[in-house]
């Protein structure tokens, strides 16, 4: 088998690599023309990519399910496409994935999209239309609430929830 | 103190809970299921342990089928304590007591202005009931399906 030197071969591997997780699988079973230390270099590049990829997964399923629960939905209570959007955009907008770890999404009885997230003892609900959305942040245990309405032009707002539940995660810990 | 007017914090209430948008396996309850959706209505309706057993409920809730928006239907309740929900100084139980329906009883929101939250189709719920339902789908003891 031909040797192929490790740097040449890593770098159009590792540019398809960053690509996705997908490109990244394909790279490695082409690299297995390639030596046994290209495969290991690119093997930790794969391993570092597939991290990166649980890091996104939160965002990308709740998303997912959004789509989903909207389809399901009966044509009287299916929110609007703009407030389906809006509902992706703002989790989207999440600064860190671990406040989507335990996170839900319902379509409302009112054709809104309601968000859930629980963080640590602390829950959030995130109501959004077509234009607006409304959120309130619980501590069952200390009645501590937080509460907040805005556009989705108003992304100051969007931020504001993020790090009031951000806050709560710190404290829980 | 007369049982059937007053309600108890000692008391377990069940809350019935519509599906498919109502509940989700991870995060459990939505905060929809504290929705006033009725117009004029001023309390969410639930029935006292005291006077129904659940499977009663159940009964009642297949037969008020106005429970439900279009497309919903009972998918299981939602148990809670009333002390527990009276902790939050917005929130009350109260009884509903007729005759013919012993056991009926709502939980009444509070609103910083006094004035009585009308949904609006598209329109999401304004922030103070928000708050309110948020707290009382995370005081939820327990969840029954049907």
């Amino acid at each position: 088998m031909e040797e192929v030197d490790v740097a040449m071969a890593s770098e159009p591997a590792a540019t398809h690599l960053r690509a996705s997780a997908f490109d990244g699988l394909l790279a490695y079973i082409t690299a297995q023309h390639a030596s046994a230390a290209t495969r290991w270099e690119l093997g930790n590049r794969l391993l570092r990519d597939a991290e990166h990829d649980m890091r996104v997964r939160p965002a990308f399923e709740l998303t997912l399910q959004i789509k989903e629960v909207c389809g399901h939905a009966t044509p009287q209570e299916r929110p609007s496409l703009d407030a389906i959007e809006n509902a992706i955009s703002f989790v989207n907008a999440c600064p860190s994935d671990s406040l989507l770890i335990k996170a839900g999404a319902y379509c409302s009885n009112h054709a809104t999209v309601m968000l859930k997230l629980i963080v640590n003892n602390t829950v959030a609900s995130v109501d959004i239309g077509s234009d607006s959305f409304s959120y309130a942040i619980v501590n069952p245990d200390t009645l501590n609430t937080e509460m907040g309405e805005g556009t989705m032009e108003e992304q100051d707002v969007v931020r504001q929830f993020y790090n009031l539940l951000n806050q709560q995660q710190q404290d829980g810990q | 103190m007369d049982s059937r007017y007053d309600v108890s914090d000692e008391e377990q209430i069940f809350r019935l809970i519509s599906s498919p948008n109502g509940y989700n396996e991870v995060t459990g309850l939505s905060a929809d299921n504290f929705m006033l959706f009725k117009d004029n209505e001023s309390y969410v309706s639930v029935e006292r342990a005291l006077f129904c057993i659940l499977d009663e409920a159940f009964v009642n809730g297949e037969r008020i089928r106005n429970w439900f928006t279009v497309g919903e239907s009972l998918w299981g309740a939602a148990i809670l304590n009333v002390g527990k929900v009276r902790k939050h100084p917005s929130l009350d139980v109260v009884s509903k007591y007729t005759e013919s329906h012993p056991g009926h009883a709502g939980i009444q929101m509070y609103l910083n202005n006094g004035l009585p939250y009308r949904f609006k189709k598209g329109k999401p719920t304004p922030m103070h009931i928000l708050a309110l339902q948020t707290y009382l789908v995370s005081i939820v003891e327990q969840i029954r399906k049907r």
